[in-house]
């Protein structure tokens, strides 16, 4: 992340936390959550483009975010007592270089899911702030008044709507040529 | 009974409650202003019956030719060689045959596609690079599939199959009543509606209000049902079935219609940069509309709170920037002046829409606290050359013997000046509308949070 003064400035045990590590040529993956049953899907037809069971959107995931960081300490005693910290993925900056604006990150549109690869800069930086941010479902110190927006992908919830091989792994979809996917 | 003293006002009016006159100001302020924070300033093309009269209504649009095949998950096999194995995910496979030409975007090089397996729907594709060099590419690309190339005394390619595909929407029916006894309906009032001191004047004002606003209101923040009218055991049943100890019919299953914010969200693209509107969310925006092969001229409709966070900046650029035009709807120029911005190629029209402002209807939701990006004309290309209206009201013409082409009136009751029947000492009027909401292409339209 680009810690620029106290934006993005995480504790060390926040990060540790939430933000697990990534192989090189590891792909995690996240399913969308807007979903909404398609009332015209097409019969499936493999090999053929078709309408959805579950369309999905075109949906922006806010790319900056305020978040609360349980494990900030107070400067003066040492202690944990939390704080907040903005959190995002900036990619302009003004002349003093601080952020302006975030990437706009659309992600996961007629499918549903989204996958962000570990030999990626722009892909690690996305996921670091994805896993820290409120519109995670799967982040346990989410602000619940904000609308979760996606969450890990998980074979035994969503392999039903997406039709993928099994796999144990959470948020890790298998390789391509293992995947019997009809989407 | 006589007493002594001088005649004061308390004196008098303690005589009786009614003696005095009353200083009635004999019109009603409307305060609540519903007539114009349910308009939507013409919004769609009102010239649409419903020819055969069925309850569910379709468009077909056609797909892309040009396409992309997305890595996203593959196995690369062989990276860094003049050959590399990679695959396509299931939406983007099904179409690519041995001969396409794709460009990677690590190095914008050529791949010729050597051959293409596909087994459950994923298209395995074998790249070799044209110029002999290596090929880089990791999962996640998107390889453009943008020309071909055959050999000498080739046979032809496999044929490519480009299908359309079929949107659809429902209507709804929409009614609204009116009801007055005998016993009111002779009584006047102290106070005038629209020249005359009739309630029921007052009451056929605000019917027709709340029909229209329940109309309009449908075709922005309305959602398609999920029982249609055909269905054998619908689960969405009308329950207004007994009202008055009378039968009014009921139990019969309810459609509802799909309005602009749910075409957006399920076909088009919700935008919520973290409420700065500045150039980088109109970029954004514009950048998304690209992908979408969207047309040039858009007009930017919200409240004025929603508004107002294009306005801070917009007018800071000063008159080279921003100027008013008149507004067009469908090729018609209106007597009401926008704000046109033109930037990145694009054409942006900025207006108020009054029922984004409406304090209850939609304030509590994401609707009130966005900008609404839909085609400034709101016509759509259709195939063969011309154009069609992108939004427009769908409806069935009026099949009852009074009201007009969209909306019927029914009369019922011993007392109703046009239509008197029964025995009952009221006077009923039933308006009904069959109508629903059609977008074309949703696909080019943007829905733009600029509120949190």
């Amino acid at each position: 992340m680009q810690v620029i003064g106290e934006y993005n400035n995480v504790t060390t045990k926040l990060y540790d936390e939430l933000v697990k590590p990534l192989e090189y040529d590891e792909t995690i993956w996240f399913k969308m959550l807007h979903g909404v049953n398609n009332l015209d899907p097409d019969p499936p037809a493999p090999g053929e483009m078709r309408k959805p069971k579950v369309l999905y959107g075109a949906k922006q995931i806010p790319t900056q975010d305020r978040i609360r960081d349980p494990y900030k300490t107070n400067p003066a005693t040492g202690k944990e007592v939390g704080g907040f910290v903005t959190i995002g993925v900036p990619d302009r900056f003004n002349d003093n270089g601080q952020p302006i604006h975030t990437k706009c990150f659309v992600p996961g549109h007629g499918t549903g899911i989204f996958g962000l690869n570990g030999n990626s800069v722009e892909d690690m930086e996305m996921y670091e702030y994805l896993m820290l941010s409120n519109y995670n479902e799967s982040n346990p110190h989410r602000d619940r008044k904000k609308e979760a927006l996606y969450r890990l992908y998980d074979e035994e919830i969503d392999g039903q709507e997406f039709n993928i091989v099994q796999t144990k792994k959470k948020g890790r979809k298998p390789k391509a040529k293992e995947a019997e996917a009809v989407v | 009974m006589a007493s002594l003293g001088y005649l004061s006002k308390s004196y008098v009016s303690a005589l009786d409650p009614v003696l005095d006159t009353r200083e009635i100001n004999r019109y009603v302020a409307d305060i609540y202003n519903e007539d114009y924070l349910t308009d939507i300033l013409d919004f769609g093309d009102r010239k649409m019956p419903i020819t055969t009269g069925q309850p569910i209504y379709r468009t077909f649009v056609n797909e892309s030719i040009f396409k992309v095949g997305d890595t996203t998950g593959a196995s690369v096999q062989n990276n860094n060689t003049p050959t590399v194995t990679t695959a396509f995910t299931v939406p983007t496979s099904g179409y690519t045959q041995a001969g396409d030409l794709v460009i990677l975007p690590t190095g914008a090089q050529t791949g010729y596609v050597y051959s293409v397996t596909t087994t459950s729907g994923i298209d395995t594709v074998v790249i070799k690079n044209v110029n002999g060099g290596n090929l880089s590419t990791t999962a996640g690309d998107q390889l453009s599939i943008y020309s071909n190339a055959y050999g000498e005394r080739a046979g032809a390619p496999q044929n490519v199959r480009y299908g359309v595909t079929s949107y659809f929407n429902k209507y709804q029916i929409f009614q609204a009543t009116s009801e007055i006894t005998d016993v009111q309906n002779a009584a006047t009032v102290e106070v005038e509606f629209n020249g005359q001191n009739k309630y029921v004047v007052k009451d056929h004002i605000d019917k027709t209000i709340k029909l229209k606003g329940n109309i309009n209101a449908a075709f922005i923040g309305g959602d398609i049902s999920q029982t249609s009218f055909s269905d054998a055991n619908p689960a969405l049943t009308d329950q207004n079935i007994l009202v008055n100890s009378q039968l009014t019919g009921g139990g019969g299953a309810v459609q509802t219609t799909r309005g602009l914010n749910k075409y957006i969200e399920q076909y088009g693209t919700t935008l919520n940069p973290g409420g700065i509107a500045a150039f980088g969310a109109i970029d954004d925006t514009l950048d998304n509309l690209t992908a979408k092969r969207a047309p040039l001229n858009y007009l930017v409709a919200g409240g004025k709170k929603a508004r107002r966070q294009y306005d801070v900046f917009l007018k800071n650029l000063g008159s080279s920037g921003v100027n008013s035009v008149r507004l067009v709807i469908d090729g018609r120029e209106l007597d009401f002046m926008v704000d046109h911005l033109s930037y990145g190629g694009y054409d942006i029209n900025f207006v108020t829409m009054p029922i984004f402002d409406h304090p209850t209807m939609f304030n509590y939701t994401v609707i009130s606290k966005s900008m609404f990006w839909i085609p400034f004309d709101k016509r759509v290309k259709i195939y063969g050359g011309g154009y069609d209206p992108c939004l427009r009201v769908r409806y069935i013409p009026n099949q009852m013997r009074w009201g007009n082409e969209m909306i019927g009136e029914s009369h019922s009751g011993a007392l109703s000046p046009v239509n008197p029947t029964g025995h009952v000492n009221e006077w009923k009027v039933v308006w009904s509308a069959y109508q629903g909401f059609e977008f074309i292409a949703p696909q080019f339209a943007v829905r733009q949070q600029v509120l949190p």
